[in-house]
């Protein structure tokens, strides 16, 4: 068993080795990512083969000593070069800052800056067709990964899975040509957050705030159900608005506290209303589970019964068909008839024996 | 089991107590008269004293259709008349018909979906409300009220349709077109008022809370509408005859016609085309008809195709068709199982087989109860109303005592209750009890591991088990496929619960995927149906590979089932006493010959035959077909039948009824020549196609088939033609309309013979002949069905059923 194990590996990586060189030779962006991988396999002549053709294809210049030295430059102007580094410093900024402010959660009003950076942008670079620079070519279309696409694609679902323009103003965000990003929160989210401030400022008083935004009880006494529930209700209330006036779409950030609030305001402070105790139902219940009994029992015993009439079926009677019948009938015994027709019905089979009832 | 024996005659009639009749149902003899006396009293027992079970009767109200095609002199003359364009025209017309089938099919199947689902939200949406603010303020009854109130009226509303405008409307109806498609004809099964009650009732009970789907009343309308549209004619409003399609008004077209609505409204309900196509084939279609199984099969794809439509229209992406079906369960994209799991999926099967035939016994113990004491109308309403409450009450409590909290996730407010939970939290029990059947089960299939906790799941299966085998059979049209479906999913999910307690930390085990196995098991130990059902879970997970375990759990579940009992389907039928003809002969039958099997004294006529027979005939006879004969004085056999001897009542419940047979063997009816049915008799006289009458020939020259066709399929009774006395002297030449090459046995053949002949061709009557020819008896459909196989530890006993009259 282990040796075929290792039989397969080693054919396995012969071919590796295969596919490799023949990428080389071939098309380049299809084998570079195998390098990572099969660059322990081969040795060192190989490498320094691939090394020096690489560069000669992208670069006049003299290779460097490895691969991740020898980045490909001169084809690259200027003004493109410059797109790729802001991007790259929003981007940059905005993954940090979403990282950062995942939890608690509060992505869309902390990240916004980075984000409409990153996106103007990338919007930048693609307008920036063969009119003007030609930068979306020498960017975007010119290798199978699509590296700006897919981070910009990636940073735009989290935005909008987080349904973070709910959070501001409608049309309100705007980014200047210095980059500058201008926004105003939107009416609902001003309000939530006041609300939230005092619900919050009020349970603090009796929790401690952790690191994460998780709350540790101190001590919790039922005084604090009392002096914050109108906070808590004001803030629930508005919420439950705000879900109800935008069908379900309100900006992660708003949620996010609204549960957290909620988790805390029910099982951490043991809060919730909820009233169990009442009987009424019992009572109901139990006297609606008696109503089938009697309704079946009167059924019983006043229900009116259907009578069916039979009707008389018209049938040949056995005598005729013993003294008439058939082709059977005429040449053989009638005793055999017996059995062939009329006791048919009768006839009784017990696994494979026919016992047939005697008279 | 007493048996009363007199000088020649053996044993007659024995109809012994109860006690007697149970013990030994199997060998009880109903081997009676030779008179064909249906308004003497005295012929007819009583059934109400001596108690026989309501499934060795078969009904007298079910007749068949006339499949068979009569080919007379007239039909010859018209196919003869036929052109080339006027074969394209009825081809054409045909594809056409089926078009609008599936058209107005899909429709329908849209607005029962958009009003249940509207209805539906409308009342949770009131009780949530009510709930989340009871909770803190002591109301909690007010809820509870509610909903039992809207359940009520709602039930109140479905139940009052159906039991005072169409009875036939109650259940899924996927029995009644399974009989159609038979070949009997269920009165009033395909009319306009069944198509609104079933939709308007179906509404009302999926609305009402019942643990009832809307997939077989959806089956049920397809073929309605299929009826409707082939006649191009409505019957309701007298006026509305559109005089197209006038050569489908046929029992034959409209069969057809109907097995291609009926898998239109499968495929509407499951968003299963091909399973439809197989649906009818199984359910229905007597042999392979390749044109037509191709014209149905397009019905299918058209049913599926509009409902998309429409419901990419209702979910505001139009045009967008990527929403099959008005319920499919949802993808099952990631699902994979590994051979090993098989045995996993063979025990379940077993599981839902012995569940299944437990649910069909105490079904049938019900119904058969309700058929004895709940026969008032308005108590049948009431104990709809009383099964819509008691659901909710059930629902209720259990959501109530049971409180099963989970942490909300991201954004799901607006479908879950918080009922007892902390804030921040939703009752995963309301989740599944505040909802439509259907959506309840798409949360058991496709919720994540640990919504639910084992003990919900059990005592939640546990009640849908209960409470569905209690409404089915209720007088509201109600679908058994999603109660069945449930309660599979429900401990489906809890079997995956159990392994994974069991087999801690094993990647395979996938709740949704027992949770599918689960239902498919259970749906299959229920209704015992086999390719069909395959194919349309199949295609609702919109999942091949997940196939072959779908077979062997539903393969399995038929075997353990049909060791216990019938499919629910099947035993509904025999309670309400269809005739219904199985796929094949039992095999203890083959020494039964048609001379025990066929009525004998035959009703026959003379090929010249006086109008005031034929007359006399009808009047007094509820037989459809006449073997038409030469030779043969019917006054003769007249006197015969006063042969015989009446005696009266032994004791309270024996009726004896002896007779002697005239010489001592039976007589035979004339020369074969052909058959004719009541309604063709009946258009004749109305026609007063007379030989007596000077414009005779000008009368039958003038008759087509289309005359025949005009009344179709309601003829008038023969109460309402007026024939003067004169008249009655009269004859009529039945030659030309008789079908002179009908189908016939000779009084040898076996049972099993004339039951292939009647299964596969559809087949109304087979007069039965002897050597020379002689007409001796003719037999139909409850002669053949009378005969009944039971099968207790080993013993197989072959008895017969008694035929109530009219």
């Amino acid at each position: 068993m282990k040796s075929s194990i290792h039989s397969f590996l080693s054919v396995f990586n012969l071919l590796l080795v295969v596919t490799f060189l023949d990428g080389v030779s071939g098309t380049l962006t299809e084998s570079s990512d195998l390098t990572s991988r099969t660059s322990l396999l081969l040795n060192s002549n190989i490498l320094k083969q691939f090394e020096r053709d690489y560069n000669l294809l992208f670069s006049s210049e003299k290779a460097g000593n490895s691969i991740t030295d020898s980045v490909p430059s001169t084809n690259i102007t200027n003004p493109c070069k410059e797109y790729l580094s802001k991007f790259s410093e929003e981007a940059a900024t905005f993954v940090k800052c979403a990282v950062d402010k995942s939890r608690p959660f509060s992505l869309c009003i902390s990240c916004i800056d980075s984000y409409e950076g990153a996106r103007s942008m990338y919007d930048k670079i693609e307008q920036d067709d063969n009119t003007k620079g030609g930068c979306h070519t020498m960017l975007l279309d010119n290798d199978r990964v699509q590296v700006l696409h897919e981070i910009n694609k990636n940073m735009k679902a989290l935005w909008d899975n987080a349904v973070c323009d709910a959070c501001f103003k409608s049309n309100s965000i705007n980014v200047d040509n210095n980059g500058t990003v201008t926004y105003t929160l939107s009416q609902g989210t001003v309000q939530f957050l006041t609300l939230y401030y005092n619900t919050s400022t009020c349970i603090r008083k009796y929790l401690n705030v952790s690191e994460y935004g998780g709350f540790e009880v101190e001590s919790v006494n039922s005084s604090v159900c009392d002096e914050c529930r109108t906070f808590y209700k004001a803030l629930n209330t508005h919420f439950v608005d705000m879900q109800k006036a935008s069908s379900h779409h309100v900006c992660m950030d708003l949620v996010d506290k609204m549960n957290h609030t909620r988790l805390v305001w029910g099982s951490t402070l043991h809060c919730t209303e909820s009233y169990k105790e009442n009987m009424k139902i019992i009572a109901i219940g139990i006297f609606m589970l008696f109503l089938p009994v009697i309704f079946y029992v009167s059924g019983r015993f006043c229900g009116q019964r259907k009578q069916i009439k039979l009707m008389t079926q018209k049938r040949m009677s056995k005598k005729a068909r013993e003294y008439h019948y058939g082709s059977f009938n005429e040449d053989s015994e009638s005793e055999g008839l017996d059995s062939h027709s009329s006791e048919a019905h009768a006839v009784v089979y017990r696994g494979n024996k026919i016992i047939l009832p005697t008279e | 089991m007493t048996k009363i024996s007199f000088d020649n005659t053996k044993f007659l009639i024995n109809l012994s107590d109860d006690d007697q009749l149970s013990d030994n149902r199997n060998e009880y003899d109903v081997n009676s008269t030779q008179h064909d006396s249906i308004n003497d009293d005295s012929d007819q027992q009583e059934p109400g004293q001596s108690e026989i079970p309501d499934e060795n009767i078969i009904s007298g109200e079910y007749e068949s259709l006339d499949y068979d095609l009569c080919e007379n002199i007239l039909y010859q003359s018209e196919e003869k008349k036929r052109s080339r364009r006027n074969l394209i025209k009825i081809e054409f017309m045909r594809w056409l018909v089926m078009f609008f089938v599936g058209v107005l099919t899909g429709f329908v199947a849209s607005f029962i979906d958009y009003s249940v689902v509207h209805v539906s939200d409308l009342k949770f949406k009131y009780v949530r409300r009510f709930v989340d603010n009871c909770v803190e303020n002591y109301c909690l009854e007010q809820p509870y009220l509610i909903w039992i109130g809207f359940n009520g009226i709602l039930v109140f509303v479905g139940a009052l349709l159906t039991v005072y405008l169409e009875p036939v409307a109650a259940g899924s109806g996927i029995p009644q077109i399974k009989c159609y498609l038979n070949g009997v004809k269920v009165p009033h099964v395909v009319r306009l008022q069944t198509i609104f009650t079933k939709v308007v009732g179906v509404i009302c009970a999926v609305g009402g809370g019942l643990f009832v789907g809307k997939e077989g009343p959806m089956i049920h309308s397809g073929a309605v509408i299929a009826a409707g549209i082939s006649q191009g004619k409505l019957n309701f409003f007298r006026k509305f005859d559109f005089g197209i399609f006038e050569f489908f008004r046929t029992d034959t077209e409209k069969r057809d016609f109907v097995s291609g609505g009926a898998a239109a409204g499968v495929s509407a309900a499951f968003g299963a085309p091909v399973g439809g196509v197989l649906f009818s084939l199984e359910e229905g279609a007597s042999f392979w008809n390749q044109g037509l199984t191709w014209r149905i099969f397009f019905a299918s794809m058209i049913s599926t195709f509009t409902l998309n439509i429409v419901s990419s229209y209702m979910r505001d992406h139009p045009w967008d068709l990527s929403y099959p079906g008005l319920f499919n369960f949802g993808s099952f994209d990631t699902t994979t199982y590994s051979g090993i799991e098989i045995p996993i999926f063979i025990v379940m099967g077993i599981i839902g087989g012995l569940l299944g035939a437990l649910f069909n016994h105490i079904n049938i113990k019900l119904t058969k109860y309700r058929r004895k004491y709940i026969t008032n109308k308005w108590t049948r309403v009431v104990e709809a109303m009383m099964v819509a409450i008691m659901t909710g009450t059930i629902s209720y409590l259990f959501l109530y005592i049971n409180n099963d909290c989970k942490a909300m996730r991201h954004d799901q407010e607006e479908v879950t209750s918080q009922f007892f939970c902390n804030d921040g939290e939703y009752s995963s029990t309301a989740s599944i009890l505040f909802n439509t059947p259907e959506e309840s089960l798409k949360k058991l299939f496709h919720e994540k591991p640990g919504t639910y906790q084992a003990g919900t799941l059990a005592v939640y299966c546990i009640c849908v088990f209960l409470t569905a085998c209690w409404t089915y059979g209720l007088f509201m049209p109600s679908g058994l496929f999603i109660p069945s479906l449930l309660i599979g999913a429900g401990w489906g999910r809890l079997f995956g619960v159990m392994l994974n307690y069991m087999f801690p930390g094993q990647t395979w085990i996938d709740f949704g995927k027992y949770a599918l196995i689960g239902a498919a098991a259970q749906l299959g130990g229920i209704v015992r149906m086999t390719i069909s059902l395959t194919v349309i879970v199949m295609e609702a997970t919109g999942n091949i590979t997940f196939g072959l375990p779908i077979m062997i759990v539903l393969m399995v579940a038929k075997w353990v089932g049909d060791l216990f009992n019938e499919g629910i389907y099947d035993m509904h039928i025999h309670l309400q006493g269809i005739p219904l003809l199985g796929w094949e002969p039992e095999p203890v039958m083959s020494n039964i010959a048609a001379a025990e099997v066929m009525s004998h004294p035959v009703t026959v006529f003379r090929t010249k035959e006086s109008v005031g027979r034929i007359v006399e005939i009808l009047k007094h006879e509820p037989h459809n077909g006449f073997p038409v004969v030469e030779d043969y004085d019917p006054f003769i056999e007249q006197a015969s039948g006063m042969n015989l001897i009446l005696f009266g009542r032994c004791r309270m419940r024996i009726f004896v009824i002896a007779l002697q047979s005239s010489e001592g063997g039976a007589e035979t009816f004339g020369t074969f020549q052909g058959t004719i049915l009541r309604s063709q008799l009946i258009v004749l006289l109305k026609k007063k196609a007379f030989e007596e009458y000077s414009d005779s020939q000008m009368i039958k020259r003038s008759l087509t088939v289309r005359d025949f066709r005009e009344a179709y399929p309601r003829f008038t009774p023969i109460h309402q033609i007026s024939i003067t006395p004169q008249e009655r002297n009269f004859t009529i030449d039945l030659t030309p309309f008789m079908n002179p090459a009908a189908y016939t046995v000779t009084d040898v053949a076996s049972f099993p013979r004339i039951f292939k002949l009647f299964r596969a061709l559809g087949l109304r009557h087979v007069p039965v002949v002897d050597k020379r020819h002689k007409v001796v008896g003719i037999v139909t459909r409850k002669d053949l069905a009378r005969y009944k196989v039971s099968r207790h530890f080993g013993t197989m006993s072959v008895g017969e059923k008694f035929i109530s009259s009219k």
